[in-house]
């Protein structure tokens, strides 16, 4: 390579705008559409494993064969995993926040969400609360969009 | 699986690695490819002529910024009417492309292929903006999952279900920062005390900012050779003596019931299996005599940690105290990531070639200030997709039978 002249950077900036719009399987779709209109928690059963699947998929992923059978979970729940986020990110909540997976009553899997109500201004007192196995409820908002956000999780009282 | 005719034995003949570091220092992306692919064929002493086909390690793009980049990156790997694959399996990527070129070899329809791949991590500095783009739109992209909140979430499980302390996942840091200031490619050359490490700021309860890797810029390249092709004036041939792949379920939600194995969402399963595979063609039945040193794919503490059990080299959920004792140090029964490993230099789309390169570099002695002595029989691994995308790559001194 010759000799460059100056070793100045040379940036470009450039920016990515997209807008997509994604079409939900009518499983997903059904799934939401109850949850915000009627305010209920589905999941759908694999006719082979007999799991309950949560949040409902048209697929099983273990057996490859469509899923059939709905099931109105409970509105209590397990937490399973979760973590404190401390991380801002551009475009992402203001944290700190809690994201959690909690294992409703009545299903085999778990599904994602905040976990709301818990002082997190100091992390050592928020986990003395915060454990997995806890009991949880699985709450709806007042406002609901059709957004899997619709719900979020407490520890149970 | 069904049987299938044996493969042909593949050696690597030539690595090549560009110094990694902060993108905002590294040469233009496509500049990088050109420069690693070039120290791989030096070292090889061969030319681009001589490729039969190349194959390129480039993950998401989003992160580099150029959509369909294989385009731009043809001429810099020397794709011209070659066969170009471009393979994407997220942080798997480098060694799922040193697997393609693995299998390009030992079909027999190639002699020499070129794998080669680069990263810049920081293009845009918008990262895990990128990576929250990982999940489905509908169930969870919402929440706002990251790859750093999955790895936390996993951490938090390995804890309840087998006691692991955060100054447990501090001592891998220690070890990491050690070996890292010994590697001269490595991104982050610098050592950290556990007492530094346990003060570095949460960013997602229990990982602290000396718990993760930095984001990386830098090329990384392999020439993989049949053993017909071996030219005498190339590196000692490392030869590759097993490989396997295993991806896992999407669902984070669908991996928490204990499997057979005993497993879930704390460990990592599909490593496991990888593993298995890949040493049932190595011939390995006891990892833990018959292997001398692993580079493993962790981009955080606590992989390191359930990796190390995955890949057969502890119990499951004893690993933790055993790097506490220093059983997986340089200096160790079995070293673990001796050049620093992804805790030390993250590229994204090379990191898991890098494991691969740094294991052929040890088979042939020529690791340096980070050389494990004597080194026969190396483990690389990779993983991509937040946990989701395992790889599995035996590296050995000596031509398998």
């Amino acid at each position: 390579m010759s000799t460059p002249e100056s070793t100045e950077p040379w940036v470009v900036e450039q920016r990515w705008d997209l807008t997509y719009n994604h079409s939900a399987d009518p499983v997903t779709a059904h799934f939401l559409r109850t949850l915000r209109d009627e305010g209920k928690v589905l999941g759908i059963g694999c006719p082979v494993c007999k799991r309950v699947l949560a949040p409902p998929r048209p697929v099983c992923d273990r057996d490859f064969c469509e899923t059939e059978g709905w099931v109105e979970l409970g509105s209590t729940g397990t937490l399973e995993l979760f973590t404190i986020m401390y991380l801002a990110i551009d475009g992402l909540p203001e944290p700190p926040y809690v994201l959690a997976y909690v294992m409703p009553e009545g299903a085999d899997t778990a599904i994602g969400g905040f976990l709301e109500g818990v002082d997190l201004s100091s992390t050592e007192a928020a986990l003395e609360h915060l454990t997995v196995g806890a009991p949880v409820t699985i709450e709806l908002r007042d406002e609901r969009q059709g957004r899997i956000t619709d719900l979020y999780f407490r520890l149970a009282e | 699986m069904t049987d299938v005719v044996s493969p042909r034995a593949v050696a690597a003949v030539g690595v090549g690695q560009t110094p990694f570091g902060p993108t905002s220092e590294a040469p233009t992306y496509v500049v990088m490819l050109q420069q690693a692919a070039s120290q791989a064929l030096e070292a090889a002493n061969l030319t681009i002529d001589e490729i039969d086909a190349v194959v390129l390690a480039l993950a998401p793009e989003s992160l580099m910024g150029v959509n369909h980049a294989e385009r731009w990156c043809t001429d810099y790997i020397g794709g011209r009417m070659k066969p170009v694959l471009r393979i994407q399996t997220g942080g798997a990527t480098g060694l799922s492309a040193v697997q393609a070129g693995y299998q390009h070899v030992a079909s027999g329809l190639y002699e020499r292929v070129l794998v080669v791949g680069a990263d810049r991590v920081r293009e845009s500095g918008d990262a895990q903006k990128i990576f929250n783009k990982i999940w489905d739109p509908f169930y969870e992209r919402a929440l706002p999952f990251t790859t750093i909140t999955m790895i936390a979430m996993s951490a938090v499980r390995y804890m309840h279900n087998y006691g692991m302390t955060e100054r447990q996942m501090a001592r891998v840091s220690q070890k990491a920062h050690y070996n890292g200031a010994l590697n001269p490619n490595a991104h982050i050359r610098r050592e950290v005390t556990v007492d530094e490490v346990m003060e570095s700021r949460y960013l997602s309860w229990p990982l602290k900012l000396l718990d993760a890797c930095p984001q990386s810029a830098g090329g990384c390249a392999v020439v993989l050779s049949s053993a017909d092709a071996v030219k005498p004036e190339s590196q000692s041939p490392a030869w590759i003596t097993g490989v396997s792949m295993a991806g896992e379920t999407y669902y984070i939600g669908d991996r928490l019931e204990t499997s057979e194995r005993g497993y879930d969402y704390g460990d990592a399963e599909a490593l496991a299996v990888a593993a298995e595979r890949a040493y049932a063609m190595a011939g390995i039945t006891d990892p833990r005599t018959q292997i001398d040193a692993v580079e493993t794919y962790a981009s955080f503490t606590p992989v390191e940690i359930h990796n190390a059990e995955a890949l057969g080299l502890a119990d499951l959920g004893t690993a933790a105290p055993l790097f506490e004792e220093g059983f997986f140090d340089l200096d160790g029964e079995i070293p673990l990531n001796p050049s620093g490993g992804v805790i030390c230099t993250n590229p994204i789309s090379v990191t898991a070639m890098v494991r691969f390169v740094e294991a052929v570099l040890q088979v042939q002695g020529r690791a340096g200030a980070h050389q494990v002595p004597g080194a026969k029989t190396v483990v690389a691994t990779g993983a991509g997709g937040s946990h989701q995308f395992f790889n599995v790559a035996i590296v050995s001194s000596e031509q398998p039978k």
